[in-house]
């Protein structure tokens, strides 16, 4: 046993007041000899799932407790003894957070004193309890609420001249309430060197500088871990409080291995089971999906509901049928994605729409003997208020304090981190601006050293302040900053959750959060049920509705998977607006892919993602895919299961099978070997599983030089792996997207525009798409249009109310309303009955939005500044013509971005070609021959620098005929990277390159391309790596 | 008749940025991220794409060897008074328009000369206080305005406007919602703005848009906002014969302070500070700022005040310039309560501690201010006569410490960790019990102030107890306690 534990250590979970992760925290516990460590984070349990989980790693036991805020606003840090003592202090804090503004959160003395039990209650530090009035008397209180047994007087030393003072203080107030000392050093951080962050998290905290904030800043670095010897030298006087800390430790029964979760049974009919009631609504939907269950069918469905049922998970795929089922029911498409399109029952339910059987799929890879944690369902939805329904619905359902959302821990970035603590160290607000744009705009892999991105920034390389920023940075990094809420993880739990982990309010109203994330869940074998949003399943959704409302009714289940049309659409990398094979990298080799069936998309969709590429997967499966090498299975038993994938391992399911096969590994042994094989595990843990893997081979007297290359081939799937059931489910969406695009032009594009933001491109772009595809589109109007974006006609779309940017959703509801009672007289007629804010009136004036009621946008504009006078001779005088001059082209144009960030009218690029003879233009790249040095320009719709690219960056720029690729080498970058991220048109010149059909330029100088006209027109360009 | 001087881009004008440099000012002090934008664009900047408005990367990705430099209001209004002061060097009737913006009122002037004479002349004047300086002239105030904003660098308008109609509207108006709302109409120019029907300008825009509209049109006869001097309470006196010793200077400063009292009597005020200024035969100097406990104009206390700040002065040549200045302040307008604590007589207090600052030296004297640092001995003299800041709640408890000033430099003999023995002024003591350390540091976030201390609190066997601090690697007794 040892002679002193920590039992009241903060990490970076109590927010600005720690400044060490919680596995920093155990992990310098460990190093200093320590077998227990006690995360008392202020108000929660944030941090204690990742404390509990390297604590279980390093072979320490994790102490589960916090610090409570009370309503006096002292701080009692309390220490959880047993589950029913964790259980009371997640009841309290929920009860706390839940009533309080975020952030907020108070203990009442009166909730204290129901949820006292199981826990142990230490006086605190400087904001603890004895620093209040009349400390004998709270003393007096808290041996009343926990037992004298349970009540410690908390002393510290942290070498501060006087503060013996105070420990001789707390001395006498012990002895006087016959209480027990116990010595603790309060720690903050794990080291010495975090005291610099605690200060700056001090300042943060004020809302100060360090110079500013005084006396609130430590006195010295001594708030850190400390051995048992260093505290035995700082507490010689009086080892007792030192033992003390051991009879608390004894005490303690509690670890959150054992939180008692579980997760909620479904309300089955009489006589049923879980088990049984599953098996029940299996069959009766494996015969609607199947029409003929077959030996194959029926062998894997009994199979799948043997290993649920003995697994104990039967309750868990009903409660997610179900939900699926009210979405259904409730007109919402969902589908399920992940590993479970690899199970049939999943098919059968209707959670997930891939048949395994037929595509082959892989069972174990989503549930298998071995496996003791949770499977994964995740369901795709239709983002935005569909989705919000079926999240309501499952609150509703689990009510009260049955179900959350998970957490998503925000942490601190490069941006984040240089802002907050530039703004500590008082240095200007342009240096740390400069800063942050140096990051070339998303989080993309950073080419530029820290110090020479600050001296860019304008912080010169003596700067007093360079040191400390450049440490306060790196302590900084990935600390948590806020909890948000993710995005679509919801947790579940059958016996109140709010006793399993604390729940919060979130931002958003209606939403509740847990305190942990979805990893801290996992880890403690909480389930999860993904709700996930896809703009895409809306834009489908919506497309299905117009289409049928204007008699050309689609079923989904029922495209045809081998339409010509599509594949051509594919070929020529036209998917502009499409799903997954829309990105700049997916038409860049949909040329070389050349699809040309469904398993294609599959294909395409797996294949253009950071794993194949930096595994070189790409090269070879589209050299051998175009004959320019063989395929090469690697082994002749691979063959069934390479063979579509011309020998290249693409998809996590295929590894799976080939462990299976050549070393006859188990579903479960195999699915280890695949989780070893993830890129986040460690290098032992993967070395390990391909000994064994090697070993098994040698054993079946494998070629040594073929098992080679299998473990070679496993190696380089370690830095990917996707599984083959995820990618179809998403070339299904991909499909319909195709589809819809091909044959369903004009209420895709309608159905795009209404659910904006999503996808890849800009209403801007996906505006000139559709009219490359010869749809017309009108632009909004307060006399015809709708709130949504309308079909006309087969070939005519009408610009929605919704596409205004500044007016008010009131506002297009009341036009729609007004409107339908009586059309509008005049101008004056609308702003009488319509009554919009000025700056509503301004812009729907600017857009063009009044000029079907006699006017053009400048006189509109002229016509509503003028008072409105309701007397009896409105509406006699007609008003004079205005004097201002109707907009010119680039006006409008102008005003079209600035008010509905497209335009309808012509392209930026076509006003201005007159003035660019020399330009290639967008499309007549690919009638140029390789090689010639051209130069183009346009708007810049999208930087990519992927990790996979070196340094180097993609640049798309839209002209009005298209969009041309340029490839631009990391020198050159760095060279002009503010040009490259700040101007919103380019001028690129440099040399073109075409193979395979695809074509690019290869950037040799970059300049900005910069006119008045264009000073107030640019779209949000899509950069990320 | 009136002239306006404008200096273009005062801002940076102020900065002695010269206009071929590549050059762009932002606001010193930006307290939000949406305020670091630039404020003011050198022209060379301009012509390479950069504007006011944008974020300084945005115009280093348009101008990478811009030049970023940082507003400096003070120098802006150096700049301003030393424009003033030359206007007032033409006519004493003159208006401070705005930062960089003077008219001149010239109609008390004789003229004989042409205008366009005249504003050359003025041109030649101001070049002197900055690089790029535009005279207009015209008969109304406000068209001399709008002629200097079409000067180059001297532009006369007698009738014809037409010269003005290209003019933008940003010249006249400031208001950025007015002029977005002019922007949305199209109208960029007073020419396009002094076509619109007024009626309906003041339908649309009210007084704002007619005043607007009026100032297009060249503005009416309107009266400058004159800058009138400041009176000063000042006397000066370039002595025949040099002062050689205090009494006849004293004679001087009395007539001086009779004179300056009556002048502040009539204009119901008291003195608050005496500036004394001394030229002697060798070109050197003496000022004294001399603060009054309590303003009075009593010229008894004044001259006490005077001839205390004087008692220690010591020169090595005789006084050949003699300057005072009275700084008036209101007199205090409440009387102090009847069981208010304070000073029988705060000026015979001051004159005290003047005396004691000449003995001493400039900035010695005064009271202790704790500051808020974790630095035991961080603080700063302040003024007695100062309010004193509220007390922080840092003093430590325990015995008094007697510190040695300056601390003593000390060596310790060290045994298992602690020490043992004292080595002081040459002497050394050994130690009978030692309790620490204690550490204590901070600033560390600036390579330049960051401190770090060890203190020990050490006993020696003849009863003392000192402390003991260790600064850069160095031991020094610090005190001694009791």
């Amino acid at each position: 046993m040892d002679e002193f534990t920590e039992l009241h250590a903060r990490s970076a979970f109590s927010f600005l007041r720690g400044a060490s992760s919680p596995e920093e925290m155990v992990t310098r516990a460990a190093e200093l000899g320590m077998s227990c460590l006690a995360l008392t984070d202020r108000d929660g349990v944030y941090g204690s799932a990742r404390a509990h989980h390297k604590a279980k790693e390093l072979g320490l036991r994790a102490i589960a407790g916090c610090e409570l805020t009370m309503e006096c606003g002292c701080v009692l840090p309390v220490i959880v003894r047993t589950r029913r003592g964790y259980q009371n202090l997640c009841q309290m804090l929920t009860q706390a957070h839940l009533k309080a503004a975020k952030g907020q959160s108070r203990v009442s003395w009166a909730a204290l004193e129901i949820y006292a039990e199981g826990l142990t209650v230490l006086t605190g530090d400087e904001d603890g309890v004895l620093s209040q009035n009349e400390p004998l008397e709270a003393l007096d209180r808290l041996k009343r609420v926990f037992g004298r047994e349970h009540v410690f007087v908390e002393i510290h030393r942290h070498r501060v001249p006087r503060e013996n003072d105070r420990v001789r203080r707390c001395c006498d107030l012990a002895s006087a309430a016959k209480l027990p000392l116990i010595a603790s050093n309060a720690p903050l951080y794990a080291r010495p060197e975090g005291r610099m962050l605690q200060d700056a998290f001090t300042a943060l905290r004020h809302h100060t500088t360090l110079d500013e904030a005084g006396l609130r800043l430590a006195p010295n670095s001594e708030r850190c871990l400390k051995s048992a010897a260093q505290m035995r030298e700082l507490f010689h006087d009086l080892p007792e409080a030192l033992a003390s800390t051991q009879r608390i430790v004894e005490s303690i029964e509690f670890g959150l291995e054992n939180l008692g979760y579980e997760f909620p049974q479904y309300p089955v009919p009489p006589g049923h089971s879980q088990d049984s009631f599953l098996r029940e609504r299996t069959d009766i939907g494996a015969r609607e999906r199947y029409r003929e269950i077959t030996p194959e069918v029926r062998h894997q469905l009994d199979h799948e509901l043997r290993l649920i049922a003995k697994l104990g998970f039967s309750g868990y795929f009903l409660v997610v049928w179900d939900i699926v089922r009210w979405a259904k029911q409730n007109g919402i498409l969902v589908q399920g994605r992940g590993s479970a399109a690899n199970s049939a029952v999943c098919y059968s339910l209707g959670i997930t729409n891939v048949d395994p059987i037929k595509q082959q799929l892989l069972f174990e890879r989503f549930l298998s003997e071995g496996r003791s944690s949770w499977p994964d369902i995740d369901l795709d939805l239709p983002s935005g208020t569909q989705r919000e329904r079926v999240i309501q619905e499952v609150y509703r359902r689990f009510a009260p304090h049955g179900a959350a959302m998970t957490a998503n821990v925000i942490t601190y970035r490069g941006r984040s981190a240089m802002r907050e603590m530039g703004k500590v160290l008082h240095l200007p607000q342009d240096v740390i601006e400069r800063f942050s744009d140096l990051y070339a705009n998303g989080d993309f892999p950073h080419t530029l050293q820290l110090d020479e991105q600050i001296r860019r920034a304008g912080l010169p390389q003596g700067h007093p302040r360079l040191p400390a920023l450049i440490k306060l940075y790196h302590l900084a990094y990935g600390l948590p900053r806020h909890l948000g809420q993710h995005s679509g993880g919801m947790v579940l739990c059958s016996a109140g959750l709010d006793k399993i982990v604390p729940l919060e309010p979130a931002s958003m109203p209606g939403r509740v959060v847990v305190q942990w994330d979805k990893d801290d869940c996992e880890d403690l074998g909480i389930i999860k049920v993904d709700l996930l949003g896809l703009g895409m399943m809306a834009a489908i959704e919506k497309t299905l509705e117009v289409s049928a409302a204007r008699g050309r009714p689609v079923d989904l289940a029922q495209l045809p998977k081998d339409d010509p049309a599509c594949f051509d659409l594919m070929q020529r990398a036209d998917t502009v607006g499409v799903f997954q094979i829309e990105s700049r990298a997916q038409m860049a080799t949909l040329p070389r892919m050349k699809p040309k069936c469904f398993y294609d998309v599959v294909v395409e969709v797996a294949i253009i993602r950071p794993g194949p590429i930096v595994g070189k997967m790409v090269h070879p499966y589209l050299n051998r895919r175009n004959g320019k090498e063989p395929i090469d299975c690697i082994h002749l038993d691979f063959e069934p299961v390479l063979a579509r994938t011309l020998g290249v391992p693409l998809f996590q399911e295929q590894v799976l099978k080939m462990a299976m096969i050549i070393a006859d590994f188990t579903g479960s042994e195999a699915e280890e070997l695949r989780r070893a094989m993830s890129f986040h595990r460690s290098e032992e843990r993967m070395t390990k599983a391909l000994d064994k893997l090697t070993a098994a081979m040698t054993r079946k007297r494998v070629d040594p030089a073929i098992q080679d290359r299998i473990v070679k081939s496993i190696r380089s799937f370690a830095l990917y792996g996707f599984p083959e059931s995820h990618a179809i489910s998403f070339a299904l969406l991909a499909y319909a997207s195709v589809w819809l695009k091909v044959h369903r032009a004009v209420e895709f594009y309608a159905a795009l525009l209404n659910c904006q933001p999503m996808g890849f491109y800009s209403s801007a772009t996906l505006v000139r798409d559709a009219k490359q595809h010869g749809i017309r589109l009108l632009p909004v109007c307060v006399v015809v249009s709708q709130i949504e974006c309308s079909v006309i006609d087969d070939t005519t779309l009408r610009l929605g109310l919704n596409q205004l940017k500044g007016v008010s959703h009131a506002t297009w509801q009341k036009i729609i309303t007004e409107r339908q009672t009586t059309p509008w007289r005049d101008l004056r007629d609308f702003l009488r009955r319509c009554s919009p804010a000025k700056d509503e009136r301004r812009v729907l004036a600017q857009a063009g939005a009044l000029n079907a009621l006699g006017h053009h946008r400048r006189s509109a504009l002229w016509e509503i500044e003028a008072p409105l006078h309701d007397d009896l001779l409105s509406g006699l005088e007609a008003p004079d013509a205005a004097p201002l001059a109707m907009m010119s082209a680039h006006e409008r144009l102008e005003s079209d971005y600035s008010t509905t960030t497209l335009t309808v009218g012509p392209h930026p690029m076509a006003l201005l070609r007159p003035q660019i003879p020399k330009a290639s233009h967008a499309k007549a790249l690919n009638t140029l021959p390789h090689g010639r040095r051209v130069t183009i320009i346009g708007m810049v719709i999208c930087r990519q620098r992927p990790g996979t690219a070196n340094g180097h960056c993609f640049i798309s720029l839209e002209d009005e005929t298209g969009i041309a690729n340029a490839f631009v080498p990391s020198d050159l970058f760095e060279k002009r990277r503010l040009t490259i991220t700040q101007e919103p048109f380019l001028k690129i010149t440099g040399q073109l390159q075409r193979a395979d059909g695809t074509t690019t330029v290869l950037a040799k100088t970059i300049t900005a391309f910069r006119y008045d006209e264009t000073r107030r027109v640019s779209v949000k360009s899509h950069d990320f790596g | 008749m009136f002239a306006a001087w404008w200096l273009p881009r005062f801002v940076l004008q102020a900065l002695r940025v010269l206009s071929r440099e590549r050059a762009a000012v932002l606001e010193a002090q930006a307290l939000k991220a949406e305020d670091a934008r630039l404020l003011c664009v050198s022209e060379t900047a301009e012509r390479e794409g950069v504007q006011a408005g944008m974020t300084s990367s945005q115009a280093q990705a348009r101008c990478p060897r811009l030049r970023l430099l940082y507003r400096d209001e003070k120098a802006e209004q150096e700049l301003q008074q030393r424009l003033l002061m030359a206007a007032e060097s033409w006519t004493p009737d003159y208006e401070a328009t705005q930062p960089g913006l003077c008219v001149l009122d010239l109609s008390r002037r004789r003229m004989n000369e042409p205008w366009q004479d005249l504003g050359m002349l003025m041109h030649r004047d101001a070049t002197a206080l900055a690089t790029e300086v535009r005279i207009g002239l015209a008969d109304k105030a406000d068209l001399a305005v709008l002629a200097a904003h079409v000067a180059d660098p001297v532009r006369v308008i007698r009738d014809g406007k037409e010269a003005l109609r290209e003019l933008p509207m940003t010249v006249l108006c400031r208001n950025p919602e007015l002029l977005n709302l002019l922007h949305l109409w199209g109208v960029r120019t007073l020419g396009q703005f002094t076509a619109l029907p007024r009626a309906e300008i003041a339908r649309r825009l009210g007084a704002e848009g007619l005043a607007l509209h009026d100032l297009a049109r060249g503005g009416k006869e309107r009266l400058l906002r004159l800058v009138r001097p400041i009176q000063l309470f000042r006397e000066e006196s370039e002595l025949e014969s040099p002062i050689e010793c205090v009494e006849p200077l004293m004679h001087l400063l009395r007539g001086m302070l009779g004179r300056l009292c009556a002048r502040l009597a009539e204009a119901w005020r008291v003195a608050g500070r005496l500036l004394l200024a001394l030229r002697f035969d060798d070109r050197s100097t003496h000022e004294r700022d001399l603060r009054i406990a309590e303003p009075t104009r009593d010229e008894a206390v004044l001259g006490r005040v005077l001839e205390t700040a004087l008692e220690g002065v010591k020169a090595s040549a005789p006084i050949v310039f003699v300057s005072l200045e009275i700084v008036p302040v209101r007199a205090a307008a409440s009387q102090a309560g009847l069981f208010d604590q304070g000073l029988r007589d705060p000026n015979r207090f001051a004159e005290t501690l003047s005396a004691l600052e000449a003995l001493l030296g400039k900035g010695r004297v005064g009271r202790a201010e704790l500051l808020p640092s974790r630095r035991v001995d961080a603080f700063r003299v302040v003024n007695f006569l100062e309010a004193p800041a509220p007390s922080l709640d840092h003093t430590p408890g325990g015995p008094p410490l007697q510190r040695f000033r300056p601390p003593r430099p000390a060596r310790l003999v060290w045994q298992d960790w602690r020490p043992v023995a004292l080595h002081v002024d040459r002497e050394t003591k050994p130690l009978i019990s030692a309790s620490g350390p204690w550490f204590l540091s901070g600033e560390w976030w600036d390579t330049q102030q960051a401190w770090q201390h060890e203190i020990w609190d050490a006993a020696t066997d003849d009863g003392a107890l000192y402390r003991l601090v260790r600064e850069h690697e160095a031991w020094r007794v610090e005190g001694r306690y009791g």
